[in-house]
């Protein structure tokens, strides 16, 4: 029997906070009711099958081609070895914190109207290729280009994790490269598949700068983006709350499946050089697919650099708004990160102090938050809570932002604070118990290792709501697990 | 910011505010793990 250690200040204390942020939610919600309510008329321009459809399908084409692609520079990155390989490896996992906003910007650059691409073709040939970055070909595009690195990270971790005898039986039977991936990679890989599907469907499906910049009209609207239109546009919240209301929707039913579905393994270790090297034939594709995927992802973050240094920074360095932005975005990432920070450590160390079901689930609600209401919702409720209250939104703003950022980036925080806690106390408990220390002294010496170290992401996580969704899908089913330094 | 400047045509603007973001980013991501890895050391 697992021995914790005795700490009821801790679960009052996570208690309480989940009972405060489930009474916020809750007040958020009802701010938005009764608004559409108080309103007359709305929602007849909203074509929520249409937005469904187009939504479904974006999302859809974004999962099986981000798939494809990961899978692809996966093999490519787990066979070749070459001077440079790490930092190749660190930028596609960089794709983990790329704004989608600058990615989508890079991809203007490049294949825009006035774009590389088109002034070369029209300075060589005389021909324009037109604009192919908006629409459904710019936005699948984007998503591919941060989902498929994603992807291919987590799938290099599974293909680097491929038993090192399984390899040489698979190479004294002298496999083609063709049998080696059916037989020993696809195995390995298979297993990842349906969680890592769910996740990119949901980061897609709920895709808002991306959409918003690339998508060239209404046509290519996602569920999130139409929210933001009815509410910035037409402020018709009766349309809002039905599309909320849809989104909220289809989001839990594939968090659901997913969570019925295999975990996706997070050994994300360094990767050993291959001993069994592929013919040449498929070196050399393997190549080309790094080189090109390389060349994909590289080329709208350097156009946005290079153009950013060409365009100049004198301009922007010399408006007063520019360095209210400067100074205002590192305080609100940094206050977000340490109340994600402190709202984590509290519901972590509550959840971990006790074994009853019950209770753990209460104090896990919390980190759903985001997935119940989605951000354009959660800002929308929060101004018309702010403006309820007779407080002037722009005095409220800045708290509001925290406030916002804290929840969405609380799913990944708990996801990765909690499971170590959680080890602290099944695998500590019976000696804090038996040395009789106090929640402080169990704190400092056993715990802060552990959490100093991997709570460094929370400093990343505030700007990449995105995330949110990723890291509650993973904590809804467990598949954050890191072993108790 | 990036977004306004965006909306109103401001295209160096925008590119510069992006180049921006682009760095903050990758300082973040590359340089926060390493500055915190060197804490947890310490206090071991």
């Amino acid at each position: 029997m697992t021995i914790l250690p005795h700490r009821p200040a801790r679960i009052a204390a996570a208690g309480a906070l989940a009972l405060a942020i489930t009474a916020l939610i809750a007040l958020v919600l009802w701010s938005i009711f009764s608004a559409a309510t108080d309103q007359a008329s709305g929602a007849g321009r909203v074509d929520i099958p249409h937005l469904l459809r187009m939504t479904s399908i974006q999302a859809g084409l974004t999962t099986v081609l981000s798939l494809a692609v990961g899978m692809a520079l996966a093999r490519a990155l787990n066979r070749l070895r070459f001077p440079g390989r790490d930092l190749v490896v660190g930028l596609f996992a960089s794709a983990i914190v790329t704004p989608g906003m600058v990615v989508a910007f890079g991809l203007l650059s490049i294949w825009g109207r006035s774009g590389w691409i088109n002034q070369a073709s029209n300075a060589l040939f005389g021909v324009s290729i037109g604009n192919p970055a908006f629409g459904l070909s710019g936005i699948l595009f984007a998503h591919v280009i941060l989902d498929g690195a994603f992807a291919a990270r987590i799938m290099l971790a599974r293909l680097d994790a491929i038993p090192q005898p399984r390899l040489k039986t698979g190479q004294s039977l002298a496999l083609s490269a063709r049998q080696r991936f059916s037989i020993i990679d696809w195995p390995a890989l298979r297993g990842t598949l349906p969680g890592l599907g769910a996740i990119i469907f949901l980061l897609a499906f709920t895709s808002f700068p991306i959409v918003l910049l690339l998508g060239g009209g209404p046509a290519n609207q996602t569920l999130e983006v139409a929210i933001y239109a009815a509410v910035r546009r037409d402020f018709d919240l009766r349309a809002a709350v039905l599309l909320a209301l849809t989104q909220i929707g289809v989001c839990s039913l594939v968090i659901l499946i997913a969570s019925a579905l295999a975990p996706i393994p997070t050994s994300l270790g360094p990767s050993t050089a291959p001993s069994w090297r592929d013919g040449m034939a498929a070196r050399l594709l393997q190549a080309a697919v790094l080189i090109l995927c390389t060349i994909a992802f590289v080329l709208p973050l350097a156009s946005v650099l290079i153009d950013g240094v060409l365009g100049g920074f004198g301009r922007l360095l010399s408006q007063p708004a520019f360095w209210w932005a400067a100074l205002s975005s590192p305080v609100i990432g940094t206050s977000s990160a340490l109340l994600t920070l402190v709202l984590a450590l509290t519901l972590a160390m509550g959840r971990g102090a006790t074994s009853n079901s019950p209770v753990r689930t209460i104090l896990g609600m919390p980190a759903f938050a985001y997935l119940a209401v989605p951000a354009v919702v959660l800002s929308l409720g929060f101004f018309l809570l702010v403006r309820n209250l007779g407080v002037a939104p722009a005095l409220a703003a800045p708290y509001v932002v925290i406030l916002g950022n804290s929840l969405l980036a609380l799913p990944f925080a708990m996801a990765t604070l909690g499971p170590p806690f959680e080890a602290i106390a099944r695998t500590r408990g019976k000696l804090i118990r038996s040395l009789d220390l106090s929640g402080w002294r169990q704190f400092r010496p056993s715990n802060i290792p552990s959490w100093a170290k991997i709570s460094a992401s929370c400093w990343r996580w505030p700007s990449v709501s995105r995330w949110a969704i990723w890291a509650s899908l993973l904590s809804s089913a467990r598949r954050i697990s890191r072993p108790c330094p | 910011m990036m977004f306004r400047a965006l909306g109103a045509y401001r295209g160096n603007d925008a590119a510069a505010i992006a180049a921006i973001l682009l760095i903050g980013t990758i300082i973040a991501f590359v340089g926060l793990p390493k500055l915190f890895e060197r804490i947890a050391n310490a206090a071991r």
